[in-house]
């Protein structure tokens, strides 16, 4: 069973959802990532509305405190949603199983930043548009099964 | 004894430790600018490495004088020593990189072949730009430097890291020797 489901069929799958999220609530990438078994797993074409919700709740929460890094800043059925904000206001976000420790989370999160400034040195990268660097995605998909899968 | 290219490359490094530095990542990123710049103004990648080639040229005329004082080499005797000059010293205090030569089709010809370039990195060649050659001014330095030592020379990126190769090769083609012009000479 699964609310708003439809007609389509929702199995248990290891999988954690990233959003990058630019200036202008851009999406500038996503991926469903390896990760522990989470009962519920929201349909593809919600994904993306999942993580863009809880933008609200993270601007709420970026000045709250001083750290990059937000922890839980929304929760969709009971999956909650991390989120990391990088010193140029990038924006990831985790939709996750709450099985997830919150160390795993931080630290991936900081690897993905990473990553993520690598691109941004690229001088042939535009600021703020998808990220189609097949080293970025492989480099991040590495990272969650070193951090998520153990 | 210690042979010539050993001799070469020690005379590199000590070289190198004698030069100011700059930080690479500042280097790499100007470096990125002007390319992109150039991309932008010109919007042909032929023109673009055309332009890189002549602004390398122009560094390269008087890179030379630096290159000279500062290591005290003298004339080479022969094409292989020019070659390993390039590669052993020239490489190594400019660019802090090791370099290798091979020798090419004939007498005349040779490559450099070279691996962590500081120009490329962090650098990612989008798909429209695979027939840019990015490093294309140090072929202009290389050609600017010996045509003031009276050597014509054509130069070519044959190969590049940022191109999927191993290495990065730049293939060397003497074309001609000057004769040296003295001014004003006594009768």
């Amino acid at each position: 069973f699964f609310l708003g489901c439809g007609a389509q069929i929702c199995r248990k799958s290891p999988m954690v959802y990233i959003a990058i999220v630019g200036k202008g609530d851009v999406l500038i990438y996503e991926a469903k990532l390896p990760g522990p078994s989470s009962g519920k797993v929201p349909p593809e074409n919600q994904l993306q509305f999942i993580v863009h919700q809880a933008l609200d709740s993270l601007d709420h929460k970026t000045w709250s405190g001083t750290s990059m890094y937000l922890k839980q800043v929304d929760t969709f059925n009971k999956m909650p949603v991390s989120a990391f904000v990088t010193a140029g206001h990038i924006k990831f976000m985790l939709l996750h199983s709450s099985s997830l420790e919150e160390n795993a989370i931080k630290q991936f999160f900081y690897e993905v930043y990473r990553l993520y400034i690598k691109v941004a040195m690229n001088p042939f990268y535009l600021k703020n548009t998808p990220i189609t660097s097949s080293a970025f995605n492989d480099r991040v998909r590495t990272s969650a099964r070193n951090f998520f899968m153990r | 004894a210690m042979s010539l290219h050993t001799k070469m490359a020690r005379l590199g490094d000590s070289t190198f430790s004698t030069m100011e530095k700059v930080n690479s990542e500042l280097l790499a990123m100007t470096y990125g600018a002007l390319v992109t710049t150039l991309i932008k103004d010109f919007q042909d990648v032929k023109v673009v490495n055309t332009e890189l080639e002549k602004m390398g040229y122009n560094i390269g005329v008087r890179l030379i004088d630096e290159f000279l004082a500062k290591t005290g080499v003298t004339q080479c005797r022969n094409l292989k020593e020019t070659a390993h000059s390039i590669a052993k010293i020239g490489f190594k205090m400019f660019l802090g990189i090791n370099a290798e030569v091979t020798w090419g089709a004939d007498a005349r010809q040779f490559s450099i072949e070279f691996k962590g370039n500081p120009l490329i990195e962090f650098v990612e060649l989008p798909e429209k730009f695979k027939n840019l050659d990015y490093s294309n001014l140090l072929c202009g330095v290389i050609r600017g430097a010996l045509h003031m030592v009276q050597m014509v020379v054509t130069t070519e990126l044959r190969k590049s890291e940022l191109k999927g190769d191993p290495v990065s090769e730049i293939y060397v083609t003497l074309k001609q020797h000057l004769a040296e012009k003295f001014k004003g000479e006594d009768d």
